[in-house]
């Protein structure tokens, strides 16, 4: 090492190191640990805009006091939080029978004879799993409520104890389905990508990107979902097929296309949850859904209800017709009049005893006339861009408009583009990066995990209570998945809605989040986990900022591509 | 909307040299405005700092706060406008030392309630790189709040020599001097940690 003395006036770090062996090596480890530091730091998230000219006026004696009321609170909710988790834990779990486990993975062992018992989980809350032979299972998470499973392969019929608050979910392939307490079982075959829940009690949702969105099971029903035809089957428990193979062969009906394409109308009401047409699990799919065969099938129903359900009738049960072909990014969109194979309304029901799921429901949404004729990519939003109003076109450049280049950089260059458009003929199009190495930013995330065009507004603009909508597509790897937040920063606190998860590439979506008076920020699976620093609530009444973030989900993390926003607004 | 004419703070025209000049011109005339923009524009790089100076998960929010307190109140001090960010710099490291200074005076030692470093809020799967990063906050806990600044500015901001001679105020020869009086404590210091060293020596290996 020089002595301060010696040496000239090099003012870089590698001028400075050069002296003894035994001084460049001091130097060099202490390099390393500044290496160390630097390579797992995690960089400071966004915090919120101090009212510096109170905080100048004031002095330090508001600091003062503000520590001493803020150390109070902290220790008030540490003790709360002390006398209320006290002695609680996360559920555990315990194997039975064949089964070879290693860390979190059980598999159900082949049974040794008619009389040997089944390999079974037996969790602390009394939940049970039976595994049947050959299944397959992680346990991927366990917390206070319950636990994520994730069913590799095989046969599982769990019991869920029902309790308050009880969080359990059962991923398999691609789909998820959700539990609160009930009892199904699940089956899932990598092989042919299929999956069959039967659910014998309760209530689950099954979510998944071949879904198209989350449904809803009751008790007595039975889906078969098919990741390689794009298919879904929700029919009655009770049907002849009775494995993920015998379900299959069963009449399904098309997965629902993107019912942005569909241009269907607004349900009555405004369409009571918020759904928009073109957001995942709205609409006809949703209707359709809960349209259950079980439901439909009373024999003599007719009237406006029966027509109501014809009018969303699958030509798989139309004897004599073609089933509908599989939803693909070809899908022909039909821009006015019937499809040339939907069946005729008007025409007679065929017998119910002439398919075995006489009354399952079509998934595909209804027609109607589009202003423009649309594309896969132009022209996405059909009636509505008639209807509704965006305060940002980008039919033109506008004022404003970047992306985050400090925590989330996944998302870069916006320009304005031509080839894609919800409404009109523009769009934003942003060239997108996702990867999951490197550094991790303040919310732990990967700094290319997440991308997000941000809208600085000319005005501070409340939000509450209204409702921001935004159109987005991206272009990408089929096999990409993603996950879409609309943020509004109030002060410098970004408030953000619940993520749109297990998006899929290829089509428009519709993200849409309505903002209360105080709302909270940050929340689980969200590309902004951590609340903001000691504040969880935040109004949104003086907003300047107003941002879509993108965050890469899913098996494939890494990828590249372009995402396409337009139409966003707010009323 | 079209009309509308804002300052990009987050995208590719965020504010570079010439526009320092103008925000240190629009703090020294005390205008809001500015006071906003200096928080957006140069606020992550405060809590960055104070984070390396403390380590992971210590609470920055307040120390940032105090550094541009601090820094709105001596903005008349600043000679040259270009030289903002040293400037803050500076402010920021004597911010974070006398916040040392003064929580070793009350005996609060240590970052946390119970000693530890807390991890970062993400999975960490280097077990080894995560406790010997523990160990290298420990070993910086014992050396004084002078060493530790030089070696934050020299080290993790990469701060050249005149530059960690202006951030602390001394001039360029004794901040060579007590950059490498700085150096030799700490490296006794890691010295005497034979786990710290091993590994230090170890990922020097591994990265030559």
């Amino acid at each position: 090492m020089r002595s301060g003395r010696g040496g000239g006036q090099g003012r870089g770090q590698g001028q400075e190191s050069s002296g003894s062996p035994e001084c460049v090596r001091v130097e060099q480890r202490l390099r390393r640990a500044a290496d160390l530091i630097l390579t797992r730091e995690v960089l400071p998230g966004p915090a919120p805009l101090p009212d510096f000219e109170r905080l100048l006026r004031r002095g330090r004696g508001g600091r003062a006091g503000r520590l001493v009321l803020l150390t109070g609170v902290v220790g008030g909710v540490a003790l709360a939080s002390m006398i209320l988790l006290g002695g609680r834990r996360d559920v555990s779990y315990v194997v039975d029978g064949p089964v070879a486990v290693s860390g979190s993975v059980v598999e159900a062992l082949a049974s040794r004879g008619a009389e040997s018992p089944p390999a079974r989980l037996h969790f602390s809350e009394g939940s049970e799993i039976a595994l049947s032979s050959g299944a397959r299972m992680r346990v991927v998470n366990r917390g206070l409520h319950g636990a994520d499973l994730l069913l590799e392969r095989g046969h599982a019929a769990l019991n869920v104890t029902h309790r308050a608050g009880a969080r359990w979910s059962v991923t398999s392939g691609p789909f998820t389905v959700e539990v609160v307490g009930t009892t199904f079982s699940l089956d899932w075959s990598p092989a042919d990508e299929r999956m069959v829940v039967d659910l014998t009690a309760g209530r689950v949702r099954v979510r998944g990107v071949s879904v198209g969105g989350p449904i809803d099971m009751t008790s007595g029903e039975r889906l078969v979902a098919s990741v390689r035809d794009h298919r879904v089957t929700l029919a009655p428990l009770n049907a002849p097929a009775t494995t993920a193979t015998a379900a299959a062969d069963a009449p399904a009906v098309a997965l629902a296309p993107p019912a942005d394409r569909a241009v269907a109308p607004p349900p009555p009401g405004g369409g009571g949850d918020g759904a928009t047409p073109g957001a995942p699990g709205s609409g006809p799919h949703r209707r359709t859904s809960r349209s259950s065969p079980a439901r439909a099938q009373a024999p003599g129903a007719g009237g406006t209800r029966r027509t109501s359900e014809l009018a969303l009738a699958s030509p798989a049960r139309v004897a004599g017709r073609p089933a509908h072909p599989a939803p693909s990014q070809e899908f022909p969109f039909t821009v006015a009049g019937r499809s040339p194979e939907s069946p005729d309304l008007s025409a007679p029901t065929p017998p119910a005893a002439a398919t075995p799921y006489p009354e399952t429901p079509d998934l595909r949404p209804s027609t109607f006339a589009a202003p423009v004729v649309p594309t896969m990519t132009l022209g996405g939003g059909g009636v509505f861009c008639s209807r509704e109003t965006a305060q940002y076109r980008f039919e033109q450049p506008e004022d404003g408009i970047s992306v985050a280049n400090v925590y989330t950089l996944a998302l870069a260059n916006p320009d304005l583009d031509n080839t894609h458009s919800w409404c009109g003929a523009g769009a934003v199009r942003l060239r997108a990066s996702f990867t999951d190495q490197g550094r991790r930013n303040y919310f732990g995330r990967y700094l290319r995990e997440t991308g997000q065009m941000i809208i600085r507004l000319d005005r501070p603009t409340d939000f509450t209570g209204r409702t921001v909508t935004m159109h987005v597509f991206v272009e990408g790897p089929v096999d990409a998945r993603f996950s879409a937040e609309i943020f509004v920063v109030h002060q410098g606190h970004w408030v953000g809605s619940e993520p749109m998860r297990e998006l899929a590439p290829g089509r428009w979506w519709t993200v849409k989040h309505t903002f209360k008076a105080l709302n909270p920020t940050g929340g689980s699976d969200s590309s902004n986990p951590l609340p903001y620093p000691g504040e969880g609530l935040s109004p949104v009444s003086a907003c300047n900022r107003v941002s879509l973030a993108i965050r890469t989900t899913g098996p494939r993390l890494n990828w590249t591509g372009a995402v396409y926003v337009d139409d966003v607004g707010w009323r | 909307m079209a009309e509308s004419k804002v300052i990009l703070f987050d995208g590719p025209g965020r504010r570079g040299a010439i526009a320092d000049v103008e925000l240190v011109a629009a703090l020294r005339r005390r205008e809001p405005r500015a006071y906003a923009a200096a928080w957006l524009d140069l606020g992550p790089s405060v809590r960055r700092l104070v984070t390396r100076f403390f380590g992971p998960g210590a609470e920055t929010a307040d120390l940032a706060q105090e550094v541009f307190l601090r820094f709105f109140r001596r903005i008349d001090e600043l000679r040259t406008p270009e030289a903002l960010r040293g400037f803050l710099a500076g402010i920021c490291l004597g911010v974070a030392r006398n916040e040392l200074r003064r929580v070793r005076v009350r005996q609060w030692v240590r970052l946390t309630s119970t000693g530890e470093v807390p991890d970062p809020p993400a999975d960490a799967p280097d077990m080894e790189a995560r406790e010997a990063l523990r160990r290298l906050y420990r070993l910086l806990d014992r050396v004084s709040a002078q060493d530790r600044s030089l070696f934050v500015a020299r080290f993790l901001e990469k701060m050249e020599m005149l530059e960690v001679a202006e951030a602390h105020g001394i001039s360029y020869a004794t901040a060579k001097r007590r950059v490498a009086r700085a150096m030799t404590r700490i490296h006794k210091h890691i010295e005497r940690d034979p786990a710290l060293g091993g590994y230090l020596d170890g990922v020097g290996e591994l990265g030559a």
